[in-house]
């Protein structure tokens, strides 16, 4: 169960890394749209290995507060990244 | 090349000095940041002991530790006033008009508590007590009553007729503790440490309830002990949520059936490389500080040892044997911030059924507790030593009210989690934080869920934790 995670996980930081490639070869991407970038990245990262985890040991409370504390953040993290410093930047 | 290229190349030239000098410095950061991570986390090895202790500490009698006194009719006798000043009603110093609580009554009423089962109390079935004194059996036939500190039994037996006549010809200490330590891993234990034989650790005299007498290091215990090989074995998680319900005892039963077994195995082990050697559970000595001076963990508030990783949910073995080591091969105690961490949350002390846990702000030489100042209530206290120190009879009374062995304060603990990065990562965390981070964590452990107690849920959770059969 756990090794699907990490699995998982792998082919989703790949995935990310991808993605954010390809956002840089699209749009300019300033100090402030990298850093909220990556921090979703990491709250979205520890969000589902904390989920995960929990939901695996039988822990669904610690699951649940795994998704509002860490995926809620990650969220909105990426959406006010998008709207404030990626969005109205010019495309490359 | 013209002037305006040349300027362009000398550029890229500072561009790419910038990036190489960003990119080492980066690393250099990461990589001391890891590294002190990495230094606290494996836990700050102590030149001694790592609390303080008074020069006055005198080793502990054995006829006042409490499970010793219980058990023994002859010390009733002979300390009649210790059985009437704690009171039945108010678990405390007796007030007058209060029935005095009779520690060998109340013992037999622990012991006897499988037979009270109660198919319509979650907890407290017959499935749950069966499951209870099977995991007893293993304890009960290689060392019985080695958990209530018996010396002498079975497997722990002190005949020394078995050691080999020849000594292996170990080249030097690192062959030998890593013989012993691959030893102690094909026993089952989950950890091993080795330190010193310490007479301040050793009950002194030792008491033999058996036969009602007391027993002398020098002329009954068959060798001078040189060194003390210190193993852990871990309980189950799932069953330990349960507590104070029975299934929690019955791990902690199986935890002793699993450390007789090691420590009795890794006696013979040392006898048969020509050692002298005699396994140990609760007997012969203080396990908890034998476990910190071999830098297995560190003493909590609950008086138990936490281990890195495992938590408080562990069973401690020793061995005592005449083999020696180097100095430097002894393992040292380590701080692992974790008495930090347990001045901040009390956790197990608000989940204590029994009350008998100090709430105490920071350790204290002696119990601060109601009643520390009269000895002939705080008899089994061992002051001298730096901690936190509780009411053991506080906690016996709530085992024979309970019927088991209780362990809220074990699985109550933040540090007793099952083995998922999650929590090693927070574990890792609480070694290098501390005040305000510390209480945040213990608030946060709350809310995560993890540390109930009196949680029939859990109990059916236990009840089909199995059910896979796999359990890898």
């Amino acid at each position: 169960m756990m090794g699907l995670m990490w699995f998982l996980m792998g082919m989703g930081t790949t995935a990310a890394l991808w993605a954010y490639l390809s956002l840089r070869g699209r749009y300019q991407l300033g100090w402030k749209a990298n850093l909220g970038l990556f921090s979703a990245f990491g709250f979205a990262w520890i969000c589902i290995g904390w989920s995960w985890g929990s939901f695996a040991e039988g822990e669904p409370q610690s699951g649940a507060m795994g998704l509002i504390s860490f995926g809620l953040p990650a969220l909105v993290l990426f959406v006010m990244s998008w709207q404030k410093f990626i969005q109205p930047n010019k495309r490359v | 090349m013209s002037e305006q290229e040349k300027q362009g190349v000398d550029e890229s030239r500072r561009q790419l000095l910038k990036i190489g000098a960003g990119t080492i410095a980066g690393v250099g950061v990461v990589a001391g940041a890891g590294s002190w991570i990495k230094h606290k986390v494996e836990g700050v090895e102590q030149d001694g002991y790592p609390v303080e202790i008074s020069p006055e500490l005198k080793p502990k009698d054995q006829r006042d530790v409490l499970l010793t006194f219980a058990c023994s009719p002859a010390l009733a006798a002979k300390h009649p006033e210790r059985n009437l000043s704690f009171s039945m009603e108010s678990a405390g110093p007796i007030k007058p008009g209060e029935k005095a609580f009779n520690f060998q009554q109340h013992c037999q009423n622990f012991l006897t508590a499988p037979e009270r089962a109660d198919n319509t109390k979650v907890g407290y079935t017959q499935l749950d007590y069966a499951l209870e004194e099977a995991c007893w059996e293993g304890m009960n036939q290689m060392a019985p009553m080695q958990a209530f500190g018996f010396p002498n039994q079975g497997m722990f037996g002190w005949d020394q007729s078995d050691v080999a006549h020849q000594k292996y010809p170990f080249e030097d200490s690192v062959e030998m503790i890593s013989a012993i330590k691959t030893a102690a891993k094909t026993f089952g234990a989950v950890r091993v440490g080795i330190c010193r034989a310490d007479k301040r650790w050793n009950y002194d005299p030792l008491y033999d309830a058996t036969q009602e007498k007391t027993l002398s290091w020098e002329e009954d215990f068959p060798f001078e002990p040189k060194s003390v090989i210190v193993m852990l074995t871990d309980m189950d998680y799932e069953a330990m949520a349960c507590a104070p319900m029975i299934p929690a005892s019955a791990t902690a039963a199986m935890g002793y059936s699993h450390n007789t077994l090691q420590a009795g195995a890794m006696a013979k082990f040392l006898r048969r490389l020509g050692y002298p050697a005699v396994g140990s559970g609760n007997d012969l000595g203080n396990s908890v500080a034998y476990a910190i001076s071999a830098g297995l963990g560190e003493g909590a508030r609950n008086g138990q040892i936490i281990a890195p990783g495992l938590g408080p949910r562990v069973r401690i073995s020793k061995v005592y044997t005449n083999l020696e080591l180097d100095d430097a091969a002894y393992d040292k105690p380590r701080d692992f911030g974790i008495l930090s961490f347990c001045e901040n949350c009390k956790r197990c002390a608000e989940s204590c059924p029994g009350k008998a846990i100090s709430m105490d702000d920071k350790p204290s030489m002696g119990s601060t507790l109601p009643g520390h100042d009269d000895p002939d209530y705080n008899w089994q206290g061992q002051p001298g030593i730096r901690k936190f120190h509780n009411d053991a009879k506080k906690c016996f009374k709530f085992w024979s009210d309970n019927g088991g062995d209780c362990g809220a304060c074990i699985s109550s603990c933040p540090w007793n989690k099952p083995d998922f990065w999650h929590h090693s990562l927070i574990d890792g965390s609480n070694t290098f934080t501390g005040g305000a981070v510390h209480s945040m964590m213990k608030q946060a452990d709350i809310l995560f869920g993890y540390g109930n107690v009196n949680d029939e849920k859990a109990v059916k959770k236990f009840w089909r934790s199995g059910f896979s059969g796999d359990f890898t």
